[in-house]
């Protein structure tokens, strides 16, 4: 799977590298149980600081995308185990409808862009 | 002018390297071209086609106008400086020329590149193979570098038996190098993957052929070293010999790590022969003149080379613009050091008589005889038989430093070798100077001596 970092996006690295993971276990690129880089060899392959690669592994773990254990290393949590929503995840939820509501969108055209989008992340 | 045929042969191996490495830039790999990056329609453009043609006429004429520069410098007559002072700032012009059309044409080719839109759809951004970080690194056994370390060890050890302390400083240089290349090996295995599009597995074939590569020019440049310091520890007796078999397996290693760079350079043109079709890495922006690495976001000072398996620095670091500044200013002083041999070679050997000692004189060396501690003097009307060089200088107008011969063993040199008498110093502990400024003093110090 490749991660596109955009050095130029406001968008801090940490949270490009923690959105694109999530992307890719959403859309099957990485499957439960597949064991992702270490924090060295991420940041050795992105060549970025360690800190920013284990701000991202923090941040996944919280929300239950990935889990760490001393002898498999870091793996994606199995889909089954992710079943409430963080709370951040709700508020940019919240955030986006707002915007799409503002713009005038209906109720029916969120929903059917909310469909196509869910269908394509497969 | 056998010198300076030697000399001529061991830089004129630069043309064909030169030629060979800038030819093969026209051949796509890994979608690059020049340090261009084109997606697969680029490549076979005609104008794109016709851009490589012009640069390959090019660089065959700047190669043949060197190679004629060669035949003229190489039958001008001159003294040893001058000629290694020539051949020093040819080296210098062969090893810049040929790359003034590489940046004309690259120029060029980004000129059409972006007048044709040749972009990816997602530009700007670093590609990061997730897959590729995750593998485990394989390492190879300590074993290929402790074998030679441990060759390149024996010479050392005698050096250190026989308290020769100057052979043991020479014979550290081999254990030295192989262990800086031990470190460089496992250094440059936590490099980059060689991602060039979604194909995995191709990025897992050229990150694995890359690091092999890389492996076996560290492991060939060990026994290189190993090589090398047991040919001297074993030719210090036969310094021709142990000078043909040095220049033997500088012929052999030179081949090995070109062949090896041309094999992977090849594999990565054929494997990437089909590449650039739909979604594909561009990393242009990042390269000056498609061969200077510039990005102030990445972390690391020195990066993968794309084309090859040589690396690089990243000038946007400063400890990276400090390796490149002092490289080029050492290539360009070299010269100088050719300067300082033309002053050695008019500077004239003198030889003093005071009170208490003996001083030979050559340039800024300076060998001070005490005559307390002399037992004996001799005056050679002939140069002794077998005289060879351990380390020192040794040029048509002066020969200086430490010397062997067959009648006398090791001897401390200064002297003008072209007119004698000369004066054989033999001191109470068993040293001996042969010292002599091509004058008719000596024969006078030698009587006040006497």
């Amino acid at each position: 799977m490749l991660l596109q970092l955009d050095f130029n996006s406001e968008r801090p690295i940490y949270q490009q590298i923690r959105d694109q993971i999530v992307l890719g276990i959403a859309q099957g690129s990485l499957s439960p149980g597949e064991k992702l880089p270490t924090v060295r060899a991420l940041a050795d392959e992105a060549g970025v600081n360690m800190m920013t690669v284990s701000k991202a592994y923090q941040l996944l773990k919280q929300e239950g995308y990935i889990t760490t254990d001393r002898r498999s290393g870091t793996v994606v949590s199995p889909r089954e185990g992710t079943q409430t929503v963080p709370e951040q995840t709700r508020k940019r939820l919240e955030l986006a409808l707002s915007e799409l509501r503002v713009a005038g969108w209906s109720r029916e055209q969120v929903l059917e862009l909310c469909e196509q989008l869910y269908e394509q992340e497969g | 002018m056998i010198v300076r045929l030697i000399l001529w042969a061991c830089g004129i191996i630069i043309i064909p390297l030169m030629f060979w490495q800038l030819n093969n830039e026209t051949k796509f790999k890994k979608n690059i071209a020049l340090g261009v990056t084109l997606p697969y329609v680029g490549r076979t453009h005609p104008q794109t086609v016709e851009l490589l043609t012009k640069f390959r006429r090019t660089l065959r004429w700047t190669c043949l106008g060197l190679l004629v520069s060669v035949v003229v410098l190489v039958l001008l007559p001159m003294s040893t400086g001058l000629s290694l002072t020539i051949w020093l700032i040819w080296i210098d012009v062969a090893m810049v020329l040929p790359f003034i059309p590489y940046v004309k044409y690259h120029k060029k080719l980004k000129a059409l590149k972006k007048e044709q839109g040749w972009y990816p759809e997602v530009p700007r951004t670093r590609v990061v193979n997730l897959t590729a970080a995750a593998q485990q690194e394989k390492h190879i056994s300590p074993v290929q570098f402790l074998l030679p370390l441990a060759v390149s060890l024996v010479p050392l050890v005698w050096g250190i038996v026989q308290q020769d302390w100057l052979m043991t400083a020479m014979f550290l240089t081999g254990p030295v190098c192989v262990l800086l290349f031990w470190a460089l090996y496992r250094w440059a295995m936590r490099r980059r993957a060689e991602t060039v599009d979604e194909n995995e597995t191709l990025t897992q074939t050229l990150t694995r052929l890359r690091r092999r590569a890389w492996r076996r020019s560290w492991v060939w440049g060990s026994w290189f070293m190993a090589g090398v310091n047991l040919a001297m520890w074993l030719s210090l007796d036969q310094p021709v010999w142990g000078l043909l078999v040095m220049l033997a397996l500088t012929v052999v290693f030179l081949v090995l790590a070109v062949g090896l760079e041309f094999h992977l350079r090849h594999q990565q043109e054929r494997l990437t022969a089909q590449s650039g079709r739909d979604y594909y890495v561009d990393e242009d922006e990042k390269w000056i003149w498609g061969m200077f690495y510039y990005d102030p976001n990445d972390t690391h000072l020195v990066v993968n080379n794309r084309i090859g398996m040589n690396t690089t620095v990243n000038l946007a670091k400063k400890s990276g613009r400090i390796i490149l500044g002092a490289t080029a200013v050492m290539m360009l002083l070299l010269p100088l050091w050719g300067v300082w041999l033309m002053a050695e070679e008019q500077s004239p050997v003198t030889l003093t008589l005071t009170e208490t000692t003996l001083e030979a004189k050559h340039g800024w060396d300076d060998y001070e005889i005490s005559l307390e501690d002399v037992a004996q003097v001799q005056l050679l009307q002939e140069e002794p038989a077998g005289l060879r060089r351990i380390a020192g200088t040794a040029m048509d107008t002066v020969l200086k430093g430490r010397y062997q011969s067959n009648a006398y063993d090791k001897l401390t040199l200064c002297m003008d070798p072209r007119t004698g008498p000369w004066l054989l110093v033999t001191m109470e502990n068993g040293t001996m100077y042969l010292v002599g400024d091509g004058s008719a003093d000596v024969e006078k110090i030698y009587l006040q001596m006497q």
